[in-house]
């Protein structure tokens, strides 16, 4: 299954949410575990470029469609950072640039070694170090696509719902790019293959963690994917992830969950 | 932004103010008015008619693949302390965003008069020799990274008078190549691309000025950092670039406009001294490859600067 770049661009807008009667916030405000879910989700969707950046010190730049899935791809997740600004907007909870730097800024040492150490295990290990991030990208859009179906489930407001379903069907779009890539070069070679699997059992981490303070990590995973229903979901992530070449009988995403104390 | 509902104005991420101007650039309001593909209003039709001249065509080519650079300047900025800063990442987003649609306006462009949307130069693979070349260009932002972050927040200055510069002279390049054909058509979607630009231009200039004027440090690296001898820097970096000696013989016909620029880039705090459109206009014009009894190259140049930094 090919992805049509051109179309992606084309059919690709931000996020919209004016049509859907945030009003009810004010009757039925929703409760603080939710908006604290949310907020997170707010964050990690703008730090998006901060992803944007460890892709783009690998040879991957230089294929004009993977730029041009790069720049819209960047640009639809900062939407769906302003969309969940609104609904916490609707809460009182402001979120600015300003607050979103200082978090930056305090991720500090690690932060800044990582363009480093990336690019030059990208560069060694040349093209086949592509693969392993389109893998990591897959899974992080799969998971993100899994939190916004979750939370519109968990959540019965209706306009939240609705806003979440449409940013889940964004982020199925982005699964399908990822996906495709990994894929392809992971079927390519045995080295990305090697490689691919070796970085996501060393170092996979949920979406969010090393920006996030822990404790915020553990809650949004706690509240989104503990119980049968939600692990559930945690290891169809999994079975995406195994059916890739290379990469069968990994466990990491349902790993990631036990070692937060996420229980089933 | 519906008025209605309690979150303060968008003013709250309108960030701090700038010198240029009391109102400072509103990132927000940037984002929600972004302009997307061109595609239905290039009146591709009216090309039919008159057809755009080869010059022309090449010229577009030029202007797409500078308009496309996006990612590369990313890959620069993003590995450096600027990605930390969110308001410029959030210009940075959809400054990309509507920069990927004018270069795809401009292919469209291209595709109806039956051009690839690609120079020929860009589109040949690179010889051998420019493998290392490559090799190195890989390996550039890693001690980029290192030397930036040792430098700190003084970088972002570096990067904002990049990105003004640069519109400054794209601005004057898309004008320049409507000016020498004078269709109609063209003049109009140039017209809506410089458009677009100047709001990406106000960010970048306002961003510039503020971080230049308040650090002699800022200055002092800026001044160090910006190339003296041709735009754009990339081109410098890879000699054989589609893109090198685009600008310098746009522009060899028409010194008022080099001098014009100039004259505005030194408006920049601590770039009093520079004369890099003057440069650009005179690395174009001279033998790419001077033969080694040529004495001092780069020394003859007739302007009192080193063309390297
Ligand atoms: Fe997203
Ligand atoms: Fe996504």
């Amino acid at each position: 299954m090919a992805f049509d770049i051109e179309r992606f661009a084309t059919k690709s807008e931000r996020v919209q949410w004016k049509d859907l009667s945030f009003d009810d916030f004010r009757e039925k405000p929703l409760p603080p575990h939710t908006l604290r879910s949310l907020r997170y989700m707010c964050d990690v969707e703008y730090h998006t470029v901060c992803y944007l950046r460890d892709l783009l010190v690998t040879p991957a730049h230089e294929d004009e469609d993977v730029n041009t899935f790069f720049t819209i791809w960047n640009r639809e997740e900062f939407w769906h950072g302003e969309a969940l600004a609104e609904v916490l907007g609707w809460h009182g909870i402001t979120v600015n640039f300003d607050a979103l730097k200082a978090k930056r800024l305090k991720v500090g040492w690690k932060d800044r070694l990582d363009p480093v150490k990336q690019s030059v295990l990208g560069n060694v290990i040349g093209a086949d170090f592509i693969a392993t991030h389109m893998i990591w990208g897959a899974i992080n859009e799969w998971s993100a696509s899994a939190a916004y179906t979750r939370l519109a489930d968990l959540e019965g407001h209706p306009a939240l719902a609705e806003l979440l379903r449409r940013i889940a069907r964004q982020e199925a779009r982005h699964v399908a790019f990822y996906a495709t890539q990994a894929r392809k070069r992971l079927e390519a070679s045995k080295k990305a293959r090697v490689v691919a699997r070796f970085a996501l059992r060393k170092a996979w981490a949920p979406v969010g963690s090393g920006v996030m303070p822990e404790d915020e990590v553990v809650h949004v995973m706690t509240h989104l994917f503990s119980g049968p229903d939600g692990m559930a979901e945690i290891r169809r992530i999994d079975e995406h992830v195994g059916r890739m070449p290379g990469l069968d009988g990994l466990t990491i995403v349902e790993d990631a969950m036990r070692a937060r104390g996420v229980a089933a | 932004m519906s008025g209605s509902h309690p979150r303060s104005p968008m003013l709250a991420m309108g960030g701090g103010p700038t010198t240029s101007s009391s109102i400072p650039f509103d990132v927000r309001a940037f984002a929600h008015g972004a302009t997307g593909s061109h595609r239905d209003e290039l009146g591709l039709a009216e090309y039919q008619t008159r057809a755009l001249p080869p010059d022309t065509l090449r010229n577009l080519q030029h202007l797409r693949h500078l308009e496309s650079a996006t990612m590369r300047y990313l890959r620069q900025v993003l590995v450096t302390p600027t990605h930390k800063d969110a308001r410029i990442t959030a210009f940075l987003t959809t400054w990309a965003f509507e920069k990927y649609w004018m270069a795809d306006g401009l292919a469209a462009i291209l595709e109806h008069h039956g051009w690839s949307p690609n120079s020929t130069q860009a589109q040949t693979p690179a010889p051998p020799a420019d493998r290392w070349r490559r090799l190195q260009d890989r390996f550039a932002p890693i001690g980029r990274s290192l030397v930036d972050n040792a430098v700190g927040d003084d970088i972002i200055a570096v990067h904002m008078a990049v990105g003004a510069i640069d519109e400054w002279i794209m601005h004057a390049a898309y004008r320049r190549v409507a000016e020498l054909d004078d269709h109609p058509r063209l003049r109009r979607t140039v017209a809506t691309f410089v458009e677009i630009k100047t709001r990406h231009l106000e960010f970048f200039e306002a961003e510039a000025r503020e971080r230049l004027a308040g650090s002699q440090r800022a200055r002092r690296l800026t001044r160090s950092r910006l190339p003296r001898a041709s735009w754009p820097p990339h081109a410098r970096r890879r000699p054989g670039s589609a893109d090198a000696g685009f600008f310098g013989h746009l522009f060899a016909a028409t010194p008022v406009v080099v001098n014009q620029l100039d004259r505005q880039i030194r408006t920049l705090p601590g770039l009093e001294s520079l004369a890099l459109v003057r440069a650009t206009v005179a690395a174009s014009t001279m033998p790419r490859r001077s033969t080694p009894t040529t004495a001092g190259r780069h020394r003859s140049t007739p302007f009192p600067y080193r063309s390297d930094t």
